[in-house]
């Protein structure tokens, strides 16, 4: 294979992430939701596993068996803390425009510069051999294809490569990532080419695994049985005993924190997000995502063993060295696609994350408070100053990474190099977890702990590595400096059980977090820590900002921080985001000599915070307005009454609900009311109605009796009988209703016994004997044989069935039949008649007062139309229910029932 | 599941993974012993790192709490 061939491979591989780049940031100007999914989230996450994890990974492996596998561990633990931890932080950066790590530390410590300028520093010499050790990883992969064709290696293509593959990173980097002012805004463009590569990286190491598992050795039991078979490699089946749990260890925490703090990984997690919500699905996703990249990494080490044995070629470089062995040379570019598209990648955000602190945290602070704010200029400089400054930095770094790498970094491992790193953004995890979770935790504590933990790192690390590379005297590392053998750098303070990394980070984390605790215990926190302590720990969402009383004393002009405002983003997009602003927070800016309030000095120093970063925006807010210092007590009572604040506003909402709940309850009584008046109305009508004709016919017939003294004694008795039977009615009718207002008002009393329910029902069918008998018609009755005790008012119960069997009487045409049953809890009662029965419509209405009366269809009314309805009453009154239906023979039936004491 | 259990859930999850890959349980699988010819301490922490993923998407994966 040519080449050549890898090289036009390589440049089309290139032009494609340029086209992805550019395509997506046209194609977001019009669907503003192109990338807004959790996938998207969850696969520029991804950009986690670099070339390490692609090269680094498998030459461990094979030098060293599982333990590669625990930095991918770390992350997955911190999937599961997703919520508590990197949400917040999610939400603090988007309330208060932090991009960056060393924003967001210093700005929680009262924007404190000289701790943004370590973070800053810290970064950037943590994290540049590792830069160098992606480009170490691309020149690595192209020598290892160009030495399959060359029998000699070349240094110029060495040198060459290294060179050309940062120039296209800086120039890409710079289009892609610095492309406007404003770091708040996203970045399409670089989040479709990360996600695009973490695809194709996960999709061709694959591949590969595949290639090597399934298609050179038949299966991964095959591939780990013929190692056993050698027994020269059974260390890697096993961790060493000791030592390689406390390495182990403390990769897991190392890849934890580093997960977090790496600038890359910040960027994209926090900086880049869309949506803090993306996170729920992201937590299980990424996971997902490195354990499917890690699933053949073994595989393939083994698999190289097994191929070349412990030839000259290196474990870093099986990846390739497998399908170039093979002489499959498809496979063998489309791995080196996959390790180029890892390393770009990361090589690719972690410039702009550390661009971005270099230029907000280091040059812009130093540049702004020596010149001062500069009013005069023409505004489109601020503009272009801010994008020169940027720019030069990704330059900058990605130079120095070079440097590093030609000159340094050229005989290191991979592996190595990134746990310095690691160990290095380490040193941010205790300032950053008490930042969000410690209101005490004060900048004090974080400085001190941050440098001790940096120089520890440093004296145990990096002195050690130079004395290795004869930079400094060997002795150092077996008789200690000057001879003091306890502060042997890898044995301090005589701790000798630990490998270097573990020691390095117990050391420096332990004494880091102990004096970041310690003197913030013993030292004040200034007024602005104070506020951003609580702001911070209590994560304040944004629209909750206008509760937020700031705390900002002095007097400003509005149209003097639109003018700052407007030399950093452009005279039209500052009026319109003032003009917004205002519209949110209801504040007159129009006025051109108006003085502003403190919400509206706090809003303009976030937004130039967003582009120059916090420290800087300080400087100039401060020039540009007039400030006045706070006191510490003002501070605290502004907490307090924002506390408040909230607190009201949350009464506030729940007495609100509490108010709409009671008058939907008035309405519901009302609407009650409102009925049972007309119900009222309706009886009254009904019952007049109803005492009228009895009333008539007594009337017209004694009149006719008055009138007519001669009519003779039959026909005289024959009217007087008919005016008598009236009357009764009338009584009738009139002790019916009332009865039944009596139980409507609640006044009717019960006189409950213990009633055998057996006796009664027989006594009451006694009394219909003689009728029954008239009739012709047959009185089943059927009760149970123990005879059941309800307690109950005798006389009522009686009335109702009187009334029921008397109504089954009338209208049967053969059989009644009376039955008394246990259903559940309650005694039943029902009573049948064989009679024309009941429509099914108006079985639900039969009970109501004057039912009779209404339906009019009935030919003649019998009874007053009140006994249902007062037999309704009494059983509701004992707690039971009555109701009418239909029985399969055809039969009308009357139930009720009576709770039964016993259940 | 209310936001505040699911993240107990998530953080619980979370420790209990962490025992699981760390020392002293780890020492348990580390032995030369081989599940279908592959050593036993990989295919456990596979198997745990499968099944804190699970976890997480039983806690997450949910329809009607990613309307809100």
């Amino acid at each position: 294979m040519s080449v050549w061939v890898v090289i036009i491979v390589g440049l089309i591989y290139m032009a494609v992430l340029f086209a992805i780049a550019s395509l997506a940031e046209q194609l977001s100007i019009t669907r503003r939701n192109l990338l807004k999914h959790p996938i998207v989230y969850a696969l520029s996450l991804g950009v986690y596993c670099t070339g390490w994890t692609y090269y680094g990974s498998v030459g461990r492996a094979a030098t060293t068996g599982i333990d590669f596998i625990s930095i991918y561990l770390g992350p997955t633990i911190m999937a599961g803390l997703f919520f508590p931890v990197l949400y917040k932080i999610i939400r603090i950066s988007r309330t208060l425009h932090l991009t960056s790590l060393a924003d967001f530390i210093s700005v929680r410590y009262g924007k404190n510069f000289s701790l943004g300028i370590l973070v800053s520093l810290a970064c950037v010499i943590g994290v540049i051999p590792y830069i160098a050790l992606q480009l170490k990883a691309i020149v690595n992969s192209f020598q290892v294809l160009y030495l399959a064709e060359h029998s000699t290696p070349n240094p110029d293509t060495v040198f060459l490569s290294a060179v050309f593959i940062t120039l296209v990173l800086s120039f890409f980097t710079i289009l892609y990532g610095a492309r406007s002012v404003d770091a708040t805004e996203k970045h399409p463009g670089l989040i479709a080419v990360i996600v695009f590569e973490s695809i194709i990286k996960l999709v061709a190491f694959l591949a590969l695994g595949v290639y090597v598992t399934y298609g050179l050795f038949d299966g991964m039991g095959d591939i780990f049985s013929r190692i056993a078979e050698q027994a020269i490699h059974d260390d890697l089946f096993t961790l060493d005993d000791g030592v390689s749990y406390q390495g182990w260890t403390s990769m897991i925490v190392l890849s934890l924190c580093a997960f977090l703090f790496l600038p890359r990984q910040f960027h994209i997690g926090v900086v880049e997000n869309t949506n803090p919500r993306h996170l729920r699905q992201a937590s299980w996703l990424f996971p997902v995502y490195l354990l499917l990249i890690n699933l053949f990494v073994m595989p393939i080490a083994l698999g190289g063993l097994l191929l070349f044995g412990d030839g000259d070629i290196l474990p870093d470089n099986f990846v390739l060295a497998i399908p170039l062995h093979q002489q499959d040379y498809v496979m063998a570019l489309t791995t080196w696609i996959g390790g180029t598209s890892a390393a770009t990648g990361m090589i690719i955000v972690e410039t702009i994350g550390l661009s971005i602190m270099i230029s907000n945290n280091l040059v812009m602070p130093l540049l702004y408070s020596s010149t001062g704010y500069p009013r005069e200029k023409p505004v489109v400089t601020q503009q272009s100053k801010v994008l020169l400054i940027r720019r030069l930095s990704i330059v900058f770094v990605l130079m120095l990474a070079l440097a590093y790498y030609l000159f340094i970094g050229m005989q290191l491992s991979l592996v190595f190099i990134g746990l310095i790193s690691f160990c290095a953004v380490a040193q941010f995890a205790p300032a950053t977890f008490g930042g969000i979770f410690w209101k005490e935790g004060n900048k004090f504590g974080a400085l001190s702990g941050m440098l001790v933990g940096f120089i520890i790192w440093f004296y145990t690390l990096i002195i050690p590595d130079l004395a290795h590379n004869g930079i400094l005297s060997e002795s150092i590392l077996t008789e200690g400096p000057f001879g003091i053998t306890w502060l042997i750098p890898t044995e301090l303070f005589g701790l000798q059980q630990f490998d270097i990394i573990s020691h390095a980070l117990f050391w420096s984390l332990t004494s880091n977090t102990i004096c970041y605790i310690v003197v913030s215990i013993y030292t004040k926190r200034s007024s602005q820590e104070v506020y951003y302590a609580a702001m911070f720990v209590n994560a304040i969402a944004k629209d909750e900002e206008q509760n937020n009383r700031t705390i900002w004393r002095g007097t400003a002009y509005i149209s003097d921080l639109l003018n700052l405002l407007s030399s950093f983003v452009g005279t039209e997009k500052a009026g319109k985001l003032m003009r917004a602003f205002a519209v949110r927070n209801n504040v007159n800016v129009d006025e051109e000599f108006a003085l502003a309030d403190n919400h509206t000095v706090a809003f303009t120093e976030r937004t130039l915070g967003g582009i120059i970063g916090a420290a800087s925006a300080r400087i100039l807010m401060q020039k540009a307005t007039k400030e006045e210092d706070i006191r510490i007590d003002e501070v605290v009572d502004i907490l307090q009454e924002n506390k408040q604040i909230i607190a009201v506003n949350k009464e506030l909402r729940k007495k609100s609900t509490e108010l709409s709940k009671a008058s939907k309850l008035l309405q519901e009584a009302n609407d009650k009311l409102l009925a049972s008046d007309k119900q009222k109305d309706e009886f009254l009508y009904t019952v007049t109605h109803e005492l009228r004709t009895p009333m008539t016919s007594i009337r017209a017939l004694s009149e006719i009796v008055y009138d007519n003294p001669d009519l003779d004694a039959e026909q005289k008795q024959l009217y007087l009988g008919a005016v008598v039977k009236e009357t009764e009615r009338l009584s009738h009718l009139i002790s019916q209703v009332l009865k039944l207002e009596q139980f409507d008002s609640g006044r009717q009393q019960l006189y409950p016994t213990m009633v055998n329910l057996n006796e009664l029902i027989r006594d009451v069918s006694s009394s219909f004997s003689g009728l029954i008998q008239s009739k012709e018609l047959t009185l089943d009755i059927l009760l149970p044989e123990d005879a059941p005790k309800v307690y109950c008012d005798r006389d009522m119960i009686g009335q109702v069935l009187v009334n029921i069997i008397g109504n089954a009487v009338k209208f049967s045409n053969t059989t009644i039949r009376v039955k008394l049953e246990k259903a559940s809890k309650e005694w039943e009662i029902s009573i049948s008649d064989d009679g024309k029965g009941v429509d099914s419509e108006v079985q639900e209405f039969i009970f109501d007062k004057f039912f009779q009366a209404k339906n009019q269809t009935l030919k003649k009314p019998e009874g007053s139309g009140l006994g249902l309805a007062i037999c309704k009453k009494i059983v509701q009154l004992h707690g039971g229910r009555i109701w009418v239906s239909r029985t399969e023979n055809n039969e009308t039936q009357f139930v009720f029932t009576l709770p039964d004491l016993d259940s | 599941m209310n936001p505040s259990s699911r993240q107990a859930k998530a953080i619980l999850s979370s420790v209990l993974f962490f025992g699981a890959v760390s020392y002293p349980v780890l020492s348990i699988v580390n032995k030369k012993i081989s599940v279908a010819g592959i050593p036993v301490i990989y295919v456990y922490v596979f198997a745990v790192w499968i099944l804190m993923i699970i976890a997480l998407i039983a806690l997450n994966f949910n329809r009607s709490n990613r309307k809100k």
